[in-house]
């Protein structure tokens, strides 16, 4: 056996050496491309919900047709919950959140309802039913919730600080005691 | 206790692994058998080692030992016996630990029997099996362990969730066993049925087994020794992996049809896709090699197959549990994306560059020459051009077309059926008209008078076909002429056989039917290959039915209402609400009367259930169906009044569709008929095993 | 996300639906009252005979009526008909009439209101897609996108073709600088069909 492989050793080196004909360049380049285009999609995917640093900005129309824009509210707290009317957790925490503005709408902090994948006849019905008067905006192609925010369903909330940064990300429904001990902390450390 | 088990029999095999793959490389390197057997014998290590850490997990799921992260993740106290077993791979720790059993099974056994008969390929076979293995061994030990076990740290307060450590923090404590019970998270629901039950572990063998054909293409082109030897060796083992590959594909059409509840058995989904791909390419793999064996020609088009064959295989399972792509088989979020991807990049750039390498060096030249356009050998190629454009029009479809959309013009596409039917079709229809020819075919040059005499019964018998479909009814020219190409296909198999037993007749003087047995018995790769192209008939007739013909309604009822489908009429009896399973699911049973010319033929349930205490997916539409060779016809509850009073229901009619799952019953038994070795291979081994330790000597 | 154990269960996630979906039968609009026609009684001329008015009357109504009959009649067939087309976006791959999901209802039942108010299926789509983006569509209508999806495949397969063309042309020339003869064609044309299939047999056995 192993003068088979000496053989064989020996009739590579008496072969002339050619260059990398053009056929294997292209399949070899377009595996190595492949590969990197597969790379950068899973690292893309990876991006998830941010839950430190600053909030990604975004401008969106409300219902009542003004423009809001998460940059101009620099100062204030920005509690921001993608909700659907379709979406049952939602209307647990729907009342909560109003609660929520109701109460520290004047100390500076701003509740924002963004829908995702709603029909906005539906949204409105469901603003109507559970009395909702904060500002909710609507994000038909899923621009901010899903390309900004990566948000893998509803309802998940962010709440920003005074500086535009993302204090907290809740993965589900809101909890209203936490949440206001939350914004009770933020207050405080915000005020000069 | 039995955590420490699996957690030390784990690492132990890592690093056997490790051992074996330094030990074989440096061995051969320096030609010291010494070092070549420990090299093997590490290798061999690993299965009952690997054997041991599933058997102590599979003892913590039995013993509700709750624990271990795992065991809480996919089990409850009210999950049946049954369902403890197949929850072992019920999540993305458990059915990685068994991927690594089953792939350290696979190498225990091919190096066992391959060991004195293709001795020079086993060192490097050994080291790219177990590097293989060591990957994914790796990978369950370090990033997705199933032995995590939770633990109270001194830290923790009363609302802080509790983490999982593989070894015991200072200071800690375990919970408590009853409360870790009552909230354990318990079997997904949709894992609660008997296709599921085997179907993975059928797709695991498939992919598992491409191992071996891989590691021995990679062991010739590492040791030098290019001729048809690791073909001889693999040659079996991929057939045994196309069979288990088969199989977990059509399983899992059946359980998509009985379970998933939206008609059909196949979506074209990016993960369905991700185990057809290999699917595709091993069978390219398994024609081509004929040729290198019998002709001496495509080496470089083997190798290739078989090392895209096995990178498939390895993107398969990344893009699956990475969640690359989002899709309704996914497992969830986790940290194997990036190792995963890295390994296959890695796999596959190197094995192409080790094949040019090869390719450029003359060592993987024909040994014949070109024998003409319609030889067998042209056809082959022919063939494998068509399976390699389907298998990258499908990856296009799936993963190309998507992330590309996403990543330069920043929009999310999805390709749905239209895309997938309209591109795969005329592809499928080149095959079968090949799965017709080339059998008639001959090696070398063949004229076309010949060919197209031998044509001539198939033709004829496929053209007394279509007219009697086309006089029962069929008018659509498409299907006629689907229709036409895959039955074509179907006669050839079967006029081949044919003609095999009449000539053996005329030889032996045997009667027919005993010719027919001898046929199969001496030559089972050819005859059974010929079940297996009957069976792919059966299927092709399948698909073409139930994805031309069906038809679907859906419609509200009332008690006592009806609706007509296709000469059909359905009548809602009455609904049973809130029906309590054994495994505590709570049930809606619609009750149905199937009638057909006024008589009543089947009483259909169709039921919705609901999980109670599951997280996240907690319902499933069973489907209620009246099975026939003509068709299925197939309702669904798609839901129901408060009252029960009305159901929705959504019915199909799938023509022909269970000759899809006929269909791969036959090809089942046809690979098994190829797989059993016959009598002339064995004499055949024999002698070139001799032959080849003569001139070792 | 890990799990918490001791925890207060954790709430199941919000992809989930309400348990009960109840659809609600969409009735159709009323045909306009012939009592709008009130007017007409008290107005009746003295010389039109009674049953002409109440011929006038009907025939008024039907034209009237005539719209809106015909936008009556949306089934759900017709729904699910046009929701192929689209995908749920909330349950990745699954076609809009397939998926069960509240969100999938409430689609649905848009492109029921869109359908009954006359649109065509064509129409309902663009409008789907004008919101919410191509991600919903089953087959991208931006042109390049569609270029990017759909015919890169045909492109594919024309390479395909070119890797095939050329393997044969290699061969080809291989055939003509060999030193030894190709392989000898077979026996020609005198032998009868089946002893030369038998030859040909045994040869496909042997080797």
């Amino acid at each position: 056996m192993s003068d088979l492989l000496e053989q064989l050793e020996q009739e590579e080196k008496t072969n002339s050496r050619r260059g990398l004909s053009t056929g294997s360049i292209v399949l070899l380049a377009g595996v190595v491309v492949a590969v990197l285009v597969v790379g950068f999609a899973l690292l893309r995917q990876h991006q998830t919900q941010p839950t430190s640093g600053l909030a990604p900005d975004f401008t969106l129309t409300t219902f009542d047709g003004q423009p809001f824009t998460l940059s101009e509210q620099r100062g204030n707290i920005v509690v921001i919950n993608f909700w659907a009317s379709w979406c049952g957790p939602c209307r647990q925490e729907a009342p909560a959140l109003q609660r929520v503005w109701d109460r520290y709408r004047d100390q500076g902090v701003v509740v924002l309802g963004v829908t995702f994948a709603d029909e906005p006849d539906d949204s409105l019905e469901f603003m109507q039913e559970y009395g909702l008067t904060y500002p909710n905006v609507d994000d038909p192609r899923s621009e901010v919730s899903k390309d900004l925010y990566h948000i893998q369903g509803v309802p998940e909330t962010f709440v920003i600080d005074q500086n535009g940064e993302v204090a907290r990300f809740i993965y589900s429904t809101v909890d209203e005691a936490s949440l206001t001990v939350l914004i009770d902390r933020l207050l405080e450390q915000g005020s000069p | 206790m039995l955590a420490e088990i699996g957690i030390v029999t784990l690492g132990l095999a890592f690093l056997a692994a490790i051992y074996a793959i330094i030990a074989s490389v440096y061995g051969a390197r320096i030609r010291s058998e010494r070092i070549i057997l420990t090299g093997r014998n590490a290798s061999l290590i690993t299965f009952p080692l690997l054997l041991l850490s599933c058997t102590a997990l599979m003892a913590a799921l039995l013993t509700h030992q709750y624990q271990i992260a795992y065991v809480w993740q996919v089990s409850d106290p009210s999950t049946p016996t049954f369902y403890r077993f197949t929850a072992l791979w019920g999540s993305q720790q458990g059915s990685l630990l068994f991927w690594c059993l089953l792939m350290s099974l696979f190498t225990f056994f091919a190096t066992l029997i391959n060991w004195r008969r293709n001795r020079p390929l086993m060192p490097y076979f050994i080291a790219y099996c177990m590097a293989t293995l060591a990957f994914f061994v790796g990978l369950v030990l370090f990033v997705e362990n199933p032995f995590v076990r939770y633990w109270l740290t001194p830290d923790l307060t009363a609302n802080s969730s509790v983490l999982a450590y593989l070894f015991i923090p200072p200071n800690a404590q375990a919970p408590e066993a009853l409360g870790l019970a009552q909230t354990a998270r318990g079997l997904n629901p949709l894992l609660r049925h008997f296709g599921m039950i085997i179907h993975p572990p059928m797709l695991y063998l498939g992919f598992v087994g491409f191992v071996i054909p891989f590691a021995f293409a990679m062991s010739a082109l590492a040791s030098g020794d290019l001729s048809t030897n690791w073909i001889k060796a693999a040659r079996r083992w991929s057939l045994i992996a196309w069979l288990f590959l088969s199989l977990g594909l059509l399983l899992g059409g059946r359980w998509a049809y009985d379970v998933l509840g939206w008609g059909g058995y196949w979506g074209w989904d990016p993960v369905e896709n991700a185990a057809f791909i290999p699917w595709l390419m091993g069978t390219a793999f398994l024609h081509s090699v004929m040729i290198q064996e019998k002709r001496g020609m495509l080496k470089v088009w083997n190798m290739f197959l078989v090392i895209f064959t096995f990178s498939a295989v390895i993107f398969g399972t990344f893009a699956t549990r990475s969640g690359l792509v989002e899709s309704v088989h996914s497992f969830a979020q986790s940290g194997i994306g990036i190792p995963m991807f890295l390994f296959w990049g890695s796999i596959t750039i190197i094995s192409v560059a080790l094949v040019l390498w090869r390719w450029n060096t003359g060592r993987l030249s024909d040994e014949r020459g070109f024998a003409g356009m319609i030889s067998r050998e042209s056809l082959f190629v022919l063939n494998n051009v068509v399976f390699v454009a389907l298998a990258l029009a499908i990856f296009w479809g799936s993963f190309g077309a998507p992330i590309l959309s996403e990543l330069v013009m920043n929009t999310d596409i999805t390709l749905g059926k239209s895309y997938f039917n309209g591109v795969t079709a005329p592809l499928f229809v080149a095959l079968y008209i090949l799965m017709g020819i080339a059998p008639l075919s001959a090696w070398g040059a063949t004229s076309a008078r010949r060919l197209g005499k031998s044509m001539l019964v198939p033709i004829a018998l496929t053209l007394i076909t279509l007219v009697i479909t086309f006089v029962s009814g069929t008018r659509d020219g498409g299907a006629l002429f689907g229709y036409g190409v895959v039955i074509f296909a179907g006669y050839v198999a079967i006029y081949e056989t044919y003609r095999g037993a009449v000539a053996r007749r005329k030889n032996t003087g045997e009667a027919f039917p005993l010719a027919m047995i001898a046929i199969f018995g001496k030559n089972r790769r050819r005859y059974g290959g010929f079940i297996v192209h009957l069976g792919i008939t059966v299927i092709g007739i399948g698909v073409i039915g139930s994805t031309l013909f069906q038809v679907e309604t859906q419609r509200t009822l009332a008690a006592g209402e009806t609706l007509e489908l296709g000469g059909y009429t359905l009548r809602f009896d009455g609904l049973d609400m809130n029906q309590i399973a054994e495994d505590s699911r709570v049930m809606d049973i619609a009750n149905l009367t199937l009638l057909r010319n006024g008589a009543e033929i089947a009483r259909l349930r169709p039921r919705h259930d609901f999980f109670p205490q599951a997280t996240g997916m907690n319902q499933m539409n069973i489907a209620g169906s009246h099975s026939t060779i003509e068709n299925d016809f197939y309702v669904l509850l798609a839901s129901s009044a408060n009252d029960g009073s009305t159901v929705t229901l959504k019915v199909y009619i799938n023509p022909l569709i269970n000759l899809v799952w006929w269909g791969g019953i036959i090809l089942i038994l046809g690979t098994l008929i190829s797989v059993a070795p016959s009598e002339s291979v064995r004499v055949k081994e024999r002698e070139s095993v001799g032959s080849r330790m003569g001139a070792a000597a | 996300m890990k799990p918490h154990p001791l925890a207060p269960k954790s709430q199941p996630h919000p992809l989930a639906p309400s348990p009960k979906i109840g659809e609600g039968g969409q009735t159709p609009p009323p045909c306009p009252s012939p009592n709008s026609g009130r007017g007409f009684r008290g107005e009746v001329r003295k010389r039109t005979p009674r049953w002409a008015s109440l011929l006038a009357i009907v025939c008024v109504c039907l034209i009237a009526a005539y719209p809106t009959l015909a936008q009556i009649a949306v089934t759900a067939d017709d729904v699910n008909r046009v929701a192929k087309q689209l995908y749920c976006p909330v349950c990745p791959n699954e076609t809009l009439d397939a998926c069960q999901t509240q969100a999938c209802v409430q689609w649905r039942e848009e492109i029921h209101t869109q359908l009954t108010e006359g649109q065509t299926a064509q129409q309902v789509i663009d409008s789907f897609a004008r919101r919410y983006g191509e991600r919903v569509l089953a087959t991208p209508q931006d042109p390049a996108l569609r270029a990017l999806s759909v015919y890169t495949p045909f492109i594919l397969a024309g390479i395909a073709l070119v890797i095939a063309v050329l393997t044969f042309t290699r061969w080809q020339r291989a055939n003509t600088s060999e030193p030894h003869p190709p392989t000898p064609s077979p026996k020609g044309e005198t032998d009868t069909r089946n002893d030369s299939y038998r030859s040909i047999l045994e040869r496909d056995l042997r080797e």
